[in-house]
C-alpha cells in the first residue's frame, strides 16, 4: 500500500513542482483545480449483530457458540469500508495543468486506507505520454455459519465401549480400527479427542446418518481488500512517425481474511471451517510496438502474467475413520491413514483451500491493410500458454506428490488462434464484412495415482481394483467460426443489416467426458435502425440460433421410465462390487441433460423519443426464448425478458430531473438430479 | 468405497424464476446562484424462487432414523428428527430469495465566494432481506452524513 501511495504522491509532487516552475516561467493560469477536505459521520452503523446472543446460546452443537458471533448483516454495507466506524476524514483533489511543453490531469480521493482512488495523466511534448490509476475498496465477505449442516445429535458421555449399547452405531467410537489408532490420532490432535473434558459431547453422534459442523472461528469477520493499479506509457519517436512503443502494466491485489471450509471423507459428514488470510497478487506486463507505413499497420504485443498466492497455507487434521452402523463397513479412503494400528507419520494433516500459482505468456500479432478506399483486410494471431506452476510442488509428508503432483511437470494449457476479416464498401449504400476464426486448445492430462487402502496394513488383502486414472481435459478442443455481415442503407435515416455465422466445436476427449464430439451452431441476424424524424428513433432486431448437438452430459440422469435407481442394500461380502457407489449412482444415469439451447429466438427493441428540447427519453427491451427437446425427460426451456425506460427533463438551465425503470425476468425449466444418501 | 445405506440416484422436474424491478429518480436544482441542491433515490425489488421439486422415489424409502422410532427430542429439543432423505423433497423452501433495497442521497452545496465552498451530503441505505439464505438475515440500515470544504483556483 505504501508503495502505491509513495509512487502516486511522488509522481504528483514532481508534476506539481514541474508545473510550478512552468507557471512562474510562463503563464499564471496554467494550473486549475479544486481541493476538498471533509468528514463522514455514521448515524447508524453495522455493529448490531443480526443474530442475537440468545439465539447463539440456543444452538446446541459441538461447535459450542459460547463466544459472540460476528455480525452477519453486511448487505447494506457490502462495499462500504467506514460502515462500522463512527467517523472518518476524507480529502480530494482535481488538478489540471496545461502549457506548451507539459500537461497533466490529476484527480484523487482518500477516504480510508481501504477506500481510495487516484488518476494521473500526463504528456511531455506529445512524445512521452503517461497514464496511471489506482483504486482500492473493501468487500465484506460472507460467513457461512453452516446451520443447515446440523442433522445430528451428539451423544452424551465419553466414547467408551460401555456406551455401545445405544440404539444405533456410534461413528466415532473406537471400532475395528482399534483403540490404538484413535489414541495416536488424538495424541496428535487433542482438540478432536472425544474423551477429553471439552469435547466429550463433540465426537460421538447418534443416528445412522449424520451431518455436523465445527466453525473454529464463529466470530470471524471476513473481507477482501481489492486494489487495482494500471500504468500505460507511450513513446512516439519524432524521427520515425510511424513507429510507436508502449508499455502497459496492471497489478491486482486481494488481501484480507476469508472462510475456508473442508470436510471429512465418506460416512459421517463433518464440515469444518477456519479463518484464512488472503494475499493474492496478479501482475501483467505488456510491452507493445506498432508500425504504420501508408496502408499497412502492424502491431505486436507480448503479455506476461504472474499470479502468486501467498495466502495462509491451510492444513487440517481429519477425524478418525468413521465406523458406520452397518456391519462390515470399512471406509478405506478416510484420512488419516493407519498401518498396522499405527498412525502413519506425515498423514496427520492434509492441505485444503489452496489456489496454485500460475503464469501466462501470450503473443499477439495484428495486421491491417487498406487495399483501397473501399476495402480493408485485418488479420491476427494469438498464441498463449498458461502454466500451473505448483503441480510439482507437493506437500511434505506421506501424501506429498500423490496429492498434488504431476511428478515434476507443470500443468499447461496452450491456445493458438488465427483470425481474419475483410471489410468492403461494395456500393455507397452496401457494406459487406466477411470474417473467420480458428482456435485450438490443448490442455495437459493429469495422471492420478491413488494411494488406496491395499497398501495399508490390515487392508492389504482387500480385493478392490486399482483406483488410478488419467484425467483428460475438456479444454482439448478445436473451435472454428466463420460468417458475414451485410449492411444496407435503404434510404436516408434507415439501415437494414443482416448476417450469418457458423460456429463449430470439436472435443477431443468427448468419450471420457460422455459429451457430444461435435457441436455446430448456425446464427442468423437481422436488424433495422430507422430515424423516423427528428424526434423519434427506432431499432428492431431478431436473432435465431440453431444448434446441432449442443453441449450435454449423456449420462446425467436415470432414464425417465426408471426415474429412481434403487438401493442395492449393504454389501454381504467385501467382494460384492455391485453394491458399491458406481453401479448405483453413475451407471444408473443413462439419459441426456443439458442447459444449452437447440433453438433460441431473441428479439430486441430500442427507441428514443425527444418531443421537445427539454425532454428526452429512451426505451429498450429484449426477449429470449430458448429450448432443447433432444433430452431424456422433459424439455429444457428458458424465458428471459429485460426492459427499461429512462427520461431526462431539463425545464431550465438550473433544473435537471431524471427518472428510470429497469425490469429483469428470467425463468427456466429443467430437471434436477441428485444422489440420495442415507448414511 | 461406500456400502452403507446410500441408495442411488433420483431426478425431478424443476423450474427457477428470477425477477427484479429497479426504480430511479433524480433531481438537481440551482435555486440561487450560490446554492446547489440534489436528490437521488433508487429502489430495487428482487426475488428468486425454485418451483416444486418432488422425488417420487423417496417417499417409500424412509430408511433414516425415523424408522428407529427413537424420540430424539429428549436429547435435543431443537432437533426433533435427524437426517432423513425425505427432506430433500422440501428443498424448494430452502433457497428462496426476496429482498428490497432503498438508497437515498441528498446533497447541498453553497459557494461562499469565487474560490471557497461548503457542502453537506446525506446517505441512507436500507436493505430488507425477507428470505434468509445460508448467510443469515442480511437486513440492515445505514445512515451517514458527509460535510466538506472546497477550494477552487
Amino acid at each position: 500500500m505504501k508503495r502505491y501511495l509513495t509512487t502516486m504522491v511522488t509522481g504528483f509532487a514532481l508534476s506539481v513542482a514541474i508545473c510550478s516552475l512552468a507557471i512562474s516561467a510562463d503563464e499564471q493560469k496554467a494550473l486549475e483545480g479544486e481541493l476538498k477536505v471533509g468528514g463522514t459521520w455514521m448515524l447508524e452503523d453495522l455493529d448490531e449483530p443480526s443474530i442475537t446472543d440468545e439465539a447463539l446460546r440456543d444452538k446446541t452443537s459441538a461447535s459450542s457458540f459460547s463466544v459472540g458471533k460476528a455480525p452477519g448483516a453486511k448487505g447494506a454495507a457490502e462495499y462500504m469500508d467506514i460502515a462500522d466506524k463512527e467517523s472518518s476524514v476524507f480529502t480530494g483533489a482535481d488538478l489540471n495543468f496545461r502549457n506548451k511543453n507539459f500537461d497533466f490531469d490529476f484527480s484523487g480521493r482518500y477516504e480510508s486506507s481501504r477506500d481510495q482512488d487516484y488518476y494521473l495523466k500526463g504528456a511531455a511534448s506529445r512524445i512521452f505520454l503517461f497514464e496511471t490509476d489506482y483504486s482500492i475498496f473493501k468487500h465484506r465477505l460472507d460467513h457461512d455459519y453452516m446451520e443447515n449442516l446440523n442433522a445430528h445429535i451428539f451423544r452424551a458421555g465419553p466414547s467408551t465401549a460401555a456406551n455401545n449399547g445405544d440404539p444405533v452405531g456410534l461413528p466415532f467410537a473406537p471400532g475395528s480400527a482399534g483403540a490404538a489408532n484413535n489414541a495416536a490420532f488424538y495424541t496428535a490432535f487433542p482438540d478432536k479427542d472425544p474423551n477429553t473434558a471439552g469435547y466429550q459431547n463433540g465426537m460421538s453422534t447418534l443416528g445412522a446418518a449424520n451431518v455436523y459442523n465445527t466453525d473454529w472461528d464463529v466470530a470471524g469477520r471476513y473481507y477482501a481488500n481489492r486494489s487495482e493499479w494500471n500504468n500505460n506509457m507511450k513513446v512516439n519517436i519524432p524521427a520515425l512517425p510511424g513507429l510507436k512503443f508502449a508499455f502497459d502494466h496492471r497489478q491486482e491485489r486481494r488481501s484480507g481474511c476469508k472462510q475456508a471450509q473442508t470436510m471429512s471423507k465418506c460416512s459421517a459428514c463433518h464440515i469444518e471451517s477456519y479463518s484464512k488470510s488472503i494475499n493474492e497478487t496478479t501482475n501483467d506486463y505488456i510491452p507493445k510496438v506498432s508500425f504504420q507505413a501508408e496502408a499497412l499497420n502492424v502491431e505486436y504485443s507480448f503479455l506476461h502474467r504472474d499470479f502468486e498466492d501467498s495466502s495462509q497455507e491451510m492444513m487440517n487434521g481429519y477425524n478418525s475413520m468413521a465406523e458406520a452402523h452397518v456391519p462390515g463397513f470399512s471406509p478405506l479412503l478416510q484420512f488419516p491413514a493407519y498401518s498396522n494400528n499405527t498412525l502413519v507419520s506425515g498423514s496427520e494433516v492434509l492441505p485444503f483451500s489452496r489456489t496454485p500459482d500460475s503464469t501466462k505468456d501470450s503473443h499477439n500479432m495484428r495486421l491491417r491493410y487498406d487495399i483501397d478506399a473501399h476495402n480493408t483486410i485485418t488479420g491476427g494471431m494469438v498464441y498463449s500458454k498458461t502454466t500451473n506452476t505448483q503441480t510439482d510442488g507437493g506437500v511434505a509428508g506421506l501424501f506429498s506428490n500423490q496429492l498434488v503432483g504431476l511428478y515434476g511437470d507443470d500443468l499447461e494449457l496452450e491456445s493458438t488462434a488465427l483470425m481474419a476479416k475483410w471489410n468492403s464498401r461494395l456500393t455507397k449504400v452496401l457494406n459487406l464484412t466477411v470474417h473467420g476464426k480458428y482456435q485450438t486448445l490443448n490442455n495437459d492430462n493429469v495422471a492420478i495415482d491413488v494411494n488406496d487402502g491395499r497398501t495399508l496394513g490390515k487392508y492389504t488383502n482387500e480385493p478392490y481394483s486399482t483406483l488410478d486414472f488419467t484425467r483428460t481435459s475438456g479444454y482439448d478442443l478445436d473451435i472454428l467460426s466463420a460468417g458475414f455481415d451485410l449492411a444496407w442503407r435503404a434510404m436516408h435515416g434507415m439501415t437494414v443489416s443482416g448476417g450469418y455465422e457458423f460456429h463449430q466445436e470439436d472435443r477431443q476427449n468427448y468419450e471420457h467426458h460422455d459429451v457430444p464430439e461435435t457441436t455446430q451452431e448456425h446464427t442468423f441476424k437481422l436488424k433495422g435502425d430507422w430515424r423516423v424524424n427528428k424526434k423519434v428513433n427506432l431499432g428492431l432486431g431478431y436473432k435465431l440460433q440453431l444448434t446441432d448437438d449442443p453441449y450435454a452430459l449423456y449420462g446425467a440422469i436415470c432414464p425417465p421410465d426408471a426415474g429412481f435407481a434403487t438401493y442395492a442394500g449393504p454389501a454381504t461380502a467385501g467382494t460384492d462390487y455391485n453394491r458399491t457407489y458406481e453401479p448405483n449412482i453413475y451407471a444408473a444415469r443413462q439419459a441426456t441433460r443439458s442447459n444449452q439451447a437447440e433453438t433460441a429466438h431473441e428479439f430486441t427493441l430500442k427507441g428514443s423519443f425527444t418531443p421537445m428540447q427539454m425532454l428526452t427519453s429512451n426505451l429498450y427491451g429484449k426477449y429470449r426464448y430458448a429450448e432443447n427437446s433432444d433430452l431424456g425427460g422433459s424439455d429444457w426451456t428458458q424465458d428471459l425478458f429485460t426492459a427499461g425506460l429512462n427520461v431526462v427533463a431539463t425545464p431550465s438551465q438550473k433544473v435537471t430531473l431524471t427518472a428510470g425503470y429497469n425490469y429483469f425476468y428470467d425463468t427456466y425449466e429443467s430437471m434436477y438430479c441428485v444422489a440420495i444418501y442415507d448414511g | 468405497m461406500i456400502t452403507s445405506s446410500q441408495f442411488g440416484s433420483e431426478h425431478s422436474d424443476m423450474d427457477y424464476e428470477t425477477e427484479a424491478h429497479t426504480f430511479m429518480l433524480g433531481a438537481a436544482v440551482e435555486p440561487m446562484q450560490k446554492i446547489r441542491l440534489s436528490a437521488n433515490a433508487s429502489y430495487t425489488l428482487g426475488t428468486g424462487s425454485l418451483g416444486e421439486v418432488y422425488f417420487s422415489g423417496l417417499t417409500g424409502n424412509l430408511t433414516s432414523d425415523l424408522k428407529l422410532n427413537y424420540n430424539v427430542s429428549t436429547l435435543n429439543p431443537n432437533m426433533v428428527t435427524l437426517y432423513n432423505t425425505y427432506y430433500v423433497n422440501q428443498m424448494e423452501n430452502y433457497s428462496d430469495l426476496d429482498f428490497a433495497q432503498l438508497d437515498i442521497t441528498l446533497g447541498a452545496s453553497y459557494s461562499i465566494n469565487k474560490n471557497v465552498g461548503v457542502g453537506v451530503n446525506y446517505y441512507y441505505t436500507d436493505l430488507n432481506d425477507d428470505e434468509e439464505y445460508v448467510y443469515g438475515d442480511q437486513s440492515s440500515t445505514l445512515q451517514s452524513l458527509m460535510g466538506y470544504l472546497s477550494y477552487s483556483f
